[in-house]
């Protein structure tokens, strides 16, 4: 009895029996709509920031304070943004491809289970449903590709959708060992009966059942064909504005799906002691998130044909094997007594150590031999960066010290030394330096002096030409301007700006400088 | 209950016959695989209203993510699908076919004497249909096992006779 | 029946996000496989060539950075050598030896970039580019503290470098060298084995030895083939002959072969930079040249193992404080030459592992 049911049964005493029935469901699918979009913000923050950290830098923290704020700057930006639809192509069916790709993405949420009672309906056929829907986001991909009109995009789409088509079986076979053991359909009874989390019951089938989810959300190392760096063009690629923004939505939202679906079927759902169990399941929903962007992180991109051969050559028949074994177990022992759990994972190693000798990708040049030995050391390497102080400087705030020696913008000129002798105006390999002298009694006076910094190669070689000591480098880097005519600095402009000379060519200049932020200081010997 | 079950089942009557006719009669082949796509959607519905889970599910699951999926592919690699089919030398005698057809299913299904049920099944629909297609003295076990090979056999065909030599 | 196809030509660049600068590639495909592919690059000529002809000997050097900006350090040495060799200037071993170390440890940074950018290519999401670059911004504080400049440096001046090392230098250069066989060997851990990129790589785009000879390939490119040569140990030029280190060499000449050539010379580097610390002898660090040097007639060419390949100056000069004809002979333009037949046959993600693979910078191309 949900709380939806609870809901139905009060309110049908005052209101007709449809519309017991609508209210609650209408009000619902608003609360389930609102939340899963503003975990699906955090999750873009989590990514954010969490890839980040794997690459020992910060992620976004500009926009709010820690950058909570960057899901809605994101989405501000892509509200904003003109919308624009190919001229030629199908209208109709180019403007309703983000909504049939979004749609299926949200309609999964109605069968999970949060906690035992906050489920939006436990449908008798829960899982069987969450398969069939999430079957349809091919049709809305397929449709993107369509309506650009452009015929890379559409073979671009018809390729993801083979590859979202290859990857459906594997997942839905290693589901196959789930449900030999529950007995069931519905998601509550498949939590209900997960005395042992089923990813020790079933390590190769939550294995398969991650791998395969993976690639139907098209997420790397299965994302070859939205990566920008690799194809000419993706089925989103006329794309612009709100549009797009849905169907980046969409691939988060099936993410959290997915991870939703691990967490029910392999980790136990809302099962935990001390905290209630909807906390619970959102931790494990946002430890198999970190999984999956761990793994994004770490590994390069798989090419289109090795995907399929993966797909179909490796993940499909371990996943075969693996229900046929789980068959097996259910005949001789019928209630899985957690005893099974060594032998299972025995099975799932061996399976997977004999089936990687005969798969051969790249035909015949590579065999996955190593069962993905060097994908795990990558991943320890990845996961090992998150415990490192980050390289990240928040310029401006916080502004490193360069070299003494630093050869800044701006030269920094002593007017009072100069002999006007010119030797910096020859010696510049640009010819930026303009000086004109008139005869002053003693010596020559420099009447105009003009340097264009803004073809300025800022080599040194004038410094390093004067005979006097009249002319220095200078310590700043900041120069930007918005005129170019701003950045020719005149005699007037010499005399008048505060001097920060650095000591580049005068090494006793050197001894009052701050010291120079390294980021790898030298260590002090003992 | 009985206005909500009559409202639903009107809307999906109507937009289940006017997307199977938009199938029929749309020029753009790709707008009528997507009618197409609607109309099963349609009939996936009427199947959740004769509280007939599973086959509900099952409908999507195959239809729309099998079957509407492959129809698209099989437009996707033929070139002239703007253009929609060219109108055919056979259309009187289509239309006699379908015409005759169209008779004999409203005989066929008016005239059997149908056992409906009305009260909704108490227990899922999906362990009865297992039972009646898997149990070894009622079920059917021997034709289920047969239509594999026989599926078996189409798709070893198929790469067969399209594989490169 | 059999299905007609028909070839058809995609235009890649010259903007696009992995091509390594502005260049341009027109491939023609037979529905996945690549059949023919155009290199067309010189979008980045700046007319280098001609412009030294109007600056003096010292003059150059600026520009010289500005040839393979990925790896000035290398680009002064290999010219002020060729200055050198011409005018019959002596630079002090001090000298040598700084040459020598910043040398070796830009190609150090040279090849952190190159092997970052190719991973980037492979869609690794930045996670070996942004650690290869942490080591690559250790390298940059080094050179700021000698010279004052991270990238384009004008350091090596004709007859010596322009500063002495300052105080500072030594330790630092300490820390990095004790630290940089840990962070390969994480590179290592991170990638070497790595299925993944053992799928993409091995065997894709095979060089075989003959072919890289012909095309007059050089640097990882060539040594990836299974060739030995190395500017370094054929022809030594500065002090090269008095370290003791050794040459990668591939076997297979693939993609995954010239990844693995370039790590194996950093660590190579490392070796050089740790013997060339403690050989330095001091004394002074430049010649006195006069300000505008006047070399005798005649012409030389002046070769060095930049991290792309040779890196080779060709100077005519005529008695005059400009030089008469000034050529470049760049390691990533000859290299490209062997990109149509390394990618024929191939997918399209796989040409652009393998231009990743051959670490061109446009500059030096387009010159």
């Amino acid at each position: 009895m949900n709380v939806l049911e609870q809901f139905h049964d009060w309110l049908i005493d005052y209101w007709p029996s449809w519309a017991a029935y609508l209210v609650p469901a209408l009000v619902a699918f608003v609360v389930l709509s609102t939340f899963v979009l503003l975990v699906v913000m955090a999750f873009i923050y989590i990514e954010r920031r969490g890839v980040g950290r794997f690459q020992v830098r910060l992620g976004p923290n500009r926009a709010g304070p820690f950058g909570i704020l960057q899901p809605v700057a994101d989405a501000v930006k892509v509200l904003t943004k003109e919308d624009i639809i190919p001229a030629a192509g199908d209208r109709w069916v180019h403007w309703l491809a983000p909504v049939v790709a979004f749609i299926p993405a949200l309609a999964i949420f109605a069968v999970i289970p949060f906690e035992e009672r906050a489920i939006f309906t436990d449908l008798n056929v829960g899982i069987l449903y969450i398969i069939a829907i999430s079957s349809l986001g091919a049709i809305g991909i397929f449709m993107a590709g369509w309506g650009s009109n452009n015929k890379y995009s559409l073979v671009s789409a018809m390729r993801t959708m083979a590859q979202m088509i290859s990857y459906e079986i594997p997942l839905v076979l290693s589901l196959a060992g789930v449900l030999i053991i529950t007995g069931s359909l519905s998601m509550v009874s498949i939590v209900e009966a997960q005395h042992v989390p089923f990813f020790l019951l079933q390590p190769l089938g939550f294995l398969i059942f991650f791998i395969a989810a993976a690639a139907e959300i098209q997420r790397s190392p299965f994302d070859l064909l939205e990566a920008e760096s690799e194809i000419v063009a993706g089925y989103h690629i006329e794309y612009s504005g709100m549009k797009f923004a849905l169907f980046y939505l969409a691939e988060y939202t099936h993410a959290f799906a997915i991870c939703a679906i691990v967490a029910t079927l392999f980790l136990g759902g809302w099962h935990g002691m001390l905290l209630p169990g909807a906390l619970w399941f959102m931790i494990k929903v946002f430890l198999v998130f970190g999984l999956l962007f761990w793994v994004r992180s770490t590994l390069p991109r798989l090419r289109v044909d090795q995907l399929m051969g993966f797909a179909w050559k490796y993940l499909f028949p371990l996943a075969l094997i693996n229900m046929f074994i789980t068959a097996i177990e259910a005949i001789i022992w019928p209630e899985f007594p957690w005893q099974l759990l060594i032998p299972n994972i025995l099975i799932a190693a061996l399976l997977i150590v004999l089936w990687s000798g005969f798969f051969r990708v790249a035909g015949e040049r590579v065999s996955f031999q190593r069962y993905g030995r060097g994908i795990i050391k990558g991943l320890t390497v990845t996961f090992s960066h998150l415990f490192r102080r980050p390289i990240t400087v928040q310029y401006p705030e916080q502004r490193l010290t360069p070299a003494p020696r630093f050869r800044g913008n701006m030269l920094v000129w002593d007017h009072d030394a100069c002999i006007g002798c010119r030797a910096c105006a020859r010696a510049c390999p640009v010819s930026i330096i303009d000086i004109e002298t008139i005869r002053g009694d003693k010596r020559l006076i420099v009447e105009k002096l003009e340097v264009d910094f803004g073809r300025c190669l800022f080599c040194g070689l004038c410094v390093e030409a004067c005979p006097v000591r009249a002319l220095f480098m200078s310590r700043d880097y900041e120069q930007a301007s918005y005129r170019r005519e701003q950045l020719v600095v005149s005699k007037e402009q010499f005399i008048a700006a505060e001097k920060r000379p650095s000591a580049y060519f005068y090494p006793d200049l050197e001894a009052e400088m701050p010291p120079q932020t390294l980021l790898a200081p030298p260590k002090e010997k003992g | 209950m009985d206005v909500g079950v009559t409202a639903s089942f009107w809307v999906l009557a109507v937009v289940g016959v006017a997307s199977a006719l938009a199938v029929v009669f749309l020029r753009d082949i790709f707008r009528a695989a997507l009618f197409l796509v609607l109309c099963f959607f349609a009939v996936a519905g009427i199947f959740v209203i004769l509280s007939a889970d599973f086959l509900a599910v099952a409908q999507v699951l195959i239809y729309v993510g099998a079957i509407a999926v492959l129809i698209i592919f099989a437009l996707m690699l033929t070139r002239e699908t703007q253009r929609g089919s060219p109108s055919g030398r056979f259309r009187f005698l289509a239309f006699l076919v379908g015409a005759v057809f169209l008779v004999a299913m409203i005989l066929v299904v008016t005239g059997t004497d149908w056992q409906a049920i009305t009260e909704a099944p108490t227990e899922p629909t999906t362990s009865s249909l297992a039972q009646a297609l898997f149990s070894e003295e009622e079920g059917f076990i021997l034709p289920f096992e047969i239509a594999a090979a026989l599926l078996l056999a189409a798709i070893i065909g198929a790469i067969v006779l399209l594989r490169e030599k | 029946m059999p299905l007609k196809t028909e070839p058809v030509m995609i235009n890649f660049g010259p903007q696009h996000p992995s091509t390594h600068g502005v260049f341009r590639m027109r491939v023609t495909f037979d529905g996945e496989v690549i059949v023919d592919l155009e290199p067309v690059f010189g979008y980045l000529h700046r007319g280098i060539e001609k412009l030294a002809e109007a600056k003096t000997y010292t003059q150059v050097i600026p520009y010289t950075d500005r040839l393979d900006y990925l790896a000035s350090m290398s680009n002064n040495f290999a010219y002020v050598l060729a200055v050198e060799k011409l005018a019959g200037i002596e630079v002090p071993e001090r000298a040598q030896y700084l040459r020598v170390i910043m040398a070796e440890l830009m190609r150090i940074a040279s090849h952190l970039i190159a092997t970052g950018a190719f991973f980037n290519d492979l869609g690794a999401f930045f996670t070996p580019f942004m650690y290869m670059f942490r080591e690559r911004e250790k390298i940059l504080d080094l050179f700021e503290m000698v010279c004052g400049q991270r990238l384009t440096y004008n350091y090596m001046r004709i007859g010596g470098v322009s500063h002495d090392i300052p105080e500072e230098f030594l330790p630092a250069l300490r820390r990095f060298i004790d630290e940089m066989p840990g962070f390969i060997e994480e590179y290592d851990w991170l990638l070497a084995e790595n299925e993944i990129v053992l799928a993409r790589t091995k065997g894709v785009g095979v060089l075989p030895a003959h072919k890289a000879i012909n095309a007059s390939a050089s640097g990882p490119v060539l040594r990836a083939s299974g060739v030995k040569w190395d500017i370094r140990k054929a022809d030594p030029y500065s002090v090269y002959d008095h370290f003791e280190f050794e040459i990668p060499v591939g076997m297979m000449g693939d993609t995954y072969d010239r990844y693995w050539v370039r790590i194996q010379e950093m660590r190579q580097s490392t070796r050089i930079v740790k013997q060339a610390m403690e050989q330095l002898p001091s004394g002074e660090v430049r010649t006195k040249v006069p300000a505008l040097l006047r070399p005798p007639k005649g012409e030389v060419y002046a070769h060095i193992e930049s991290p792309r390949g040779e890196l080779g100056f060709y100077l005519v000069s005529d008695n005059s404080p400009r030089p008469y004809r000034f050529k470049v002979r760049a390691p990533s333009l000859i290299n490209l030459t062997v990109l149509r037949d390394l990618c024929v046959g191939w997918k399209l993600a796989d040409a652009i592992a393998i231009l990743g693979s051959i670490d061109i910078v446009l500059a030096e191309v387009d010159r």
